[in-house]
């Protein structure tokens, strides 16, 4: 006897065990080796064999057998029988006529999806012969395919549920009443009811998927079926069960090969090989199941609203036409009737739009990004600021449906960007500082207009030609409350008092004449008394020179000298009277130059430090004041008068200028034309030379001429017309862009206490 | 005769039409109270599940678990998930618009309240430092 070998590929099966010093073998005499299981040699030989077959493979049938005989037959002949697929079924393109449209997207199955639609068993050709005889033996009502397959697959379901071992007697399968009375109990959970539940939950009815077939079959439920037609179908269906072994009458697809006895154990479903359990990979599994239920229990609840969603929206949808056909047939019987209700019912009232968004074209070009972050960070993952928006804005009401307007509202894109990009600080953007800031100003500027006009209470404006009010003024001794407004009331004015005033009535007349009123057409106020004496103001701004004005009486200067010295400086906008240098010429005529250089020294410090301060109070200048030159009240400083006046006559001339220009070459042209029609070419030639001369000549004319007519407007103010006056007034207002010409114009409007 | 008759007749179809004006309205809420609902839910949804979802498929939760088992790498990534995402919720056009809105009004409300709010964030912080 050979020991038995381990090697090839047995070797790789049996796991070859070390001999260790600490275990002891077993040691086998020759007498003792035909005690041995001669099978289990036997059986060992075999295996030594190469199948190909994986090792729990091994055991189909007829490999078996096959390796059985291999001694005794030659292997060339024995194979292990396949199913015949070599037969074509001629009938298949009577059967399966549809055509496949491919969709857009993949298909995507992750099981069968006919096990979802329709029911799970399919007549064969036995059902058929019996359901035709069947039918016409039986008188009632006809039973159709869909129905009888229906019954049997609730046999088949409900005898495979209580019986999973009824391949051992065929023949103890259950009675029928049994089955009956386990079929009234409808199972929710299982596949073939799945549409049924489904519907019965959301509350749809007809639930049709898109697997269903489009032409709908009406089976009767079958507790109905059992009791018309079960006897029979059960008789049928117990015979074919016992001629099946008690297996399934419908054959099935092997999907696992756990059952051990079966013949072709080669032919199932390839599976991957189990990982060694461990009681990790245990609760692994179990934690991956429990939170893949938790993840469909919610894909469930999503979906779930989303059909009601959606069925909501239909009846919705439904409801709006009902609203419009009502309508239309409101509005037919309302004209017939003549009936004239509010129409209100009959128009479709789009939602108006809370606040239409502000027009900021450039500032969102600027900034798109920070918006976007904006508009996300919104839309983001936070629940808790979600859950608060969410609650704001259930209470703004149901969004309009209906409105078609709406289409024309741009739709902010969304933009995907990572939670973890967004940093947590609030970003500032540079739109909101800006509007912030324009924001202040306005109220700002809104509350000085208010205090204005609350100082301005009381008073009136009394003038009706703003343009020649000549005031005697005197300044009121009033303490102001708050003089931090001042200058933005229209009546700065307001310290002063107004004696008297004059006023012209018909002044328009003496502007269109370009005379002066006479002293007899003035009116003047005073005391409530009218004296018809009163000489027109006149005021000359290119020459007179000292012009009298209201400025600032001081203006202060901070002024740090050495050692950190202070000064405050005064300046009057007076003359200081100037006596220390004729004092000290004074002094320097008698005594010595020595101490006339020190005094002199001393002096000049002395003037320097005091150079910029005066005591000149209000006191000392009041006659000198206030002018009665009424441009001149609102404290614009002589300067800026220069210089609006500058600038006005500068424009002045240049208009002149151009239009001269511009006349002068009209009158050319003209002239032109007519030479052309007179004189032949060569004169016109001639005459065109001539003519260029002349406009080089002209051109120089009319600049001198021009400049003579700026002369001649700059000298018409001096003649005291009041209209030119009052016209310079206003031009002088226009051309000076600086916001104080509205001041001017208020001058001009000046606003005198009522007095009555 | 006739004339009253068609009065009566034209009463109840007003009155049918108010009546569906009215069905109308509170059907419009109610869509908009469920588009709301499914917006939460599907936020909660998709913030807890960790990248792996009904939307974005399973396979990387396989591939956590393979990791995990490997010592454990929970709070490797925070997970993030994006509008496309919302296939619940965004389905709905009105939403979309709903939303959109939304947006427009709290952008208007946080410029009208952006002064007030820096302060409190800034108090905020100085609580949690002097924790």
């Amino acid at each position: 006897m050979v020991a038995p070998t381990l090697s090839g590929s047995a070797g790789s099966r049996f796991r070859q065990r070390k001999i260790s010093t600490k275990q002891t073998l077993q040691i086998l005499k020759q007498s003792q080796l035909s005690d041995i299981d001669n099978e289990d040699l036997q059986q060992r030989d075999i295996q030594e064999i190469e199948t190909g077959v994986d090792k729990n493979e091994e055991d189909e049938e007829h490999l078996q057998k096959i390796l059985k005989n291999s001694g005794i037959t030659s292997t060339s002949n024995s194979y292990i029988p396949t199913p015949d697929a070599s037969k074509v079924w001629d009938e298949a393109a009577k059967f399966y006529t549809g055509k496949f449209v491919e969709p857009e997207s993949y298909i995507k199955s992750s099981c069968q999806v006919e096990d979802y639609s329709g029911c799970l068993y399919n007549m064969d050709e036995e059902d058929d012969k019996f359901l035709e005889t069947f039918n016409k033996s039986n008188k009632k009502e006809k039973l159709t395919d869909d129905e009888f397959e229906s019954i049997m697959f609730n046999f088949e379901k409900y005898i495979t549920e209580k019986q999973p071992f009824l391949i051992t007697d065929p023949s103890q399968i259950l009675p029928l009443d049994e089955i009956k009375e386990g079929l009234k109990s409808v199972d929710k959970l299982s596949v073939e009811n799945v549409t049924k539940t489904l519907s019965d939950e959301l509350k749809i009815h007809p639930f049709i998927t898109m697997f269903d077939p489009k032409v709908s079959e009406n089976i009767r439920p079958i507790s109905e079926l059992l009791r018309l037609y079960g006897n029979e179908v059960y008789e049928f269906y117990k015979k074919r069960k016992i001629l099946r072994n008690g297996k399934s009458v419908h054959p099935t697809l092997k999907f696992n090969g756990d059952d051990d006895s079966d013949a072709y154990a080669c032919f199932r479903q390839r599976q991957f090989r189990q990982q060694r359990k461990t009681r990790r990979a245990d609760t692994q599994s179990s934690e991956k199941l429990i939170k893949l239920y938790q993840e469909l229990k919610a894909t469930k609840e999503l979906t779930f609203l989303v059909a009601e969603r959606e069925q909501k929206r239909l009846e919705a949808i439904q409801v709006e036409r009902e609203i419009f056909e009502l309508r239309c047939k409101v509005k037919v019987m309302k004209r017939e009737l003549g009936i004239t209700d509010s129409d209100e019912d009959l128009v479709a009232h789009k939602k108006k739009k809370p606040v239409p968004p502000p027009p900021q074209p450039q500032e969102v070009k600027e900034e798109p990004t920070k918006k976007e972050k904006k508009g996300l960070s919104k839309v983001g993952n936070n629940v808790n600021t979600q859950d608060k928006s969410n609650s704001k804005t259930t209470t703004n009401g149901p969004v309009e449906d209906s409105a078609g307007s709406d289409q024309s509202q741009q739709f902010q894109p969304y933009v995907k960007l990572p939670p973890s990009k967004i940093p947590d600080l609030e970003l500032e953007s540079v739109q909101r500082l800006l509007q912030n800031k324009e924001l202040s100003v306005k109220r700002y500027v809104e509350e000085k207009l208010k205090k204005r006009k609350q100082t301005d209470l009381g008073f009136t404006n009394f003038t009706d030609e703003t343009n020649n009010p000549y005031f005697e003024i005197f300044l009121q001794n009033q303490n102001v409350l708050d003089a931090s407004h001042i200058p933005y009331s229209s009546i700065s004015s307001s310290f002063f008092d107004v004696q008297s005033y004059g006023y012209i009535p018909d002044i328009d007349k003496y502007i269109e004449k370009g005379t002066t009123a006479n002293e007899n057409d003035i009116l003047l106020f005073s005391n409530r008394e009218i004296t018809k004496k009163c000489q027109p103001e006149s005021y000359n701004p290119l020459y007179s020179e000292n012009v009298l004005t209201s400025d600032s009486l001081y203006t202060l200067r901070k002024r740090i000298g050495r050692y950190g010295q202070v000064f405050i400086d005064r300046k009057a906008m007076v003359k200081k009277p100037y006596n220390g240098i004729n004092e000290f010429l004074n002094l320097g005529e008698d005594s010595d130059i020595d101490q006339d250089i020190e005094s002199i020294e001393e002096k000049e410090r002395f003037e320097d430090r005091w150079k910029y301060d005066s005591d000149l109070g209000l006191q000392d200048i009041d006659a000198e004041l206030f002018s009665d030159d009424p441009s001149k009240l609102n404290s614009i400083s002589n300067e800026t008068q220069v210089i609006r006046f500058g600038g006005m006559l500068l424009s002045k001339a240049y208009d002149t200028l151009r239009e001269s220009v511009i006349n002068h070459r009209n009158s050319l042209i003209v002239q032109m034309q007519r030479m052309q029609v007179q004189a032949q070419q060569k004169q016109q030639q001639l005459q065109a030379q001539q003519a260029a001369e002349a406009l080089a000549k002209n051109d120089k004319n009319s600049a001198n001429g021009s400049a003579a007519n700026s002369r001649q407007s700059s000298q018409q103010p001096n003649s005291s017309n009041p209209s030119t006056q009052v016209k310079y007034n206003n031009q002088s207002s226009h051309v000076s862009p600086s916001p104080k010409s509205s001041s001017v114009s208020q001058v001009n409007n000046t606003q005198v206490k009522a007095e009555s | 005769m006739s004339q009253s008759e068609s009065l009566k007749e034209y009463e109840t179809l007003k009155k049918q039409l108010q009546d569906a004006i009215l069905r109308k309205k509170t059907l419009d809420k109610e869509i908009t109270q469920i588009e709301e609902n499914i917006f939460q839910k599907e936020t909660i949804y998709l913030s807890e599940s960790n990248n792996s979802n009904i939307v974005r498929g399973f396979e990387t939760s396989n591939k956590q678990g393979s990791h995990n088992s490997s010592f454990g790498s929970v709070n490797k990534k925070k997970l993030i998930f994006t509008d496309d995402d919302r296939v619940f919720s965004l389905s709905s056009h009105t939403f979309v618009r709903h939303l959109q809105k939304k947006n427009d009004l709290e952008d208007e409300q946080d410029d009208i309240s952006n002064e007030s709010t820096p302060n409190t964030a800034q108090s905020n912080k100085k609580r949690r430092r002097d924790d």
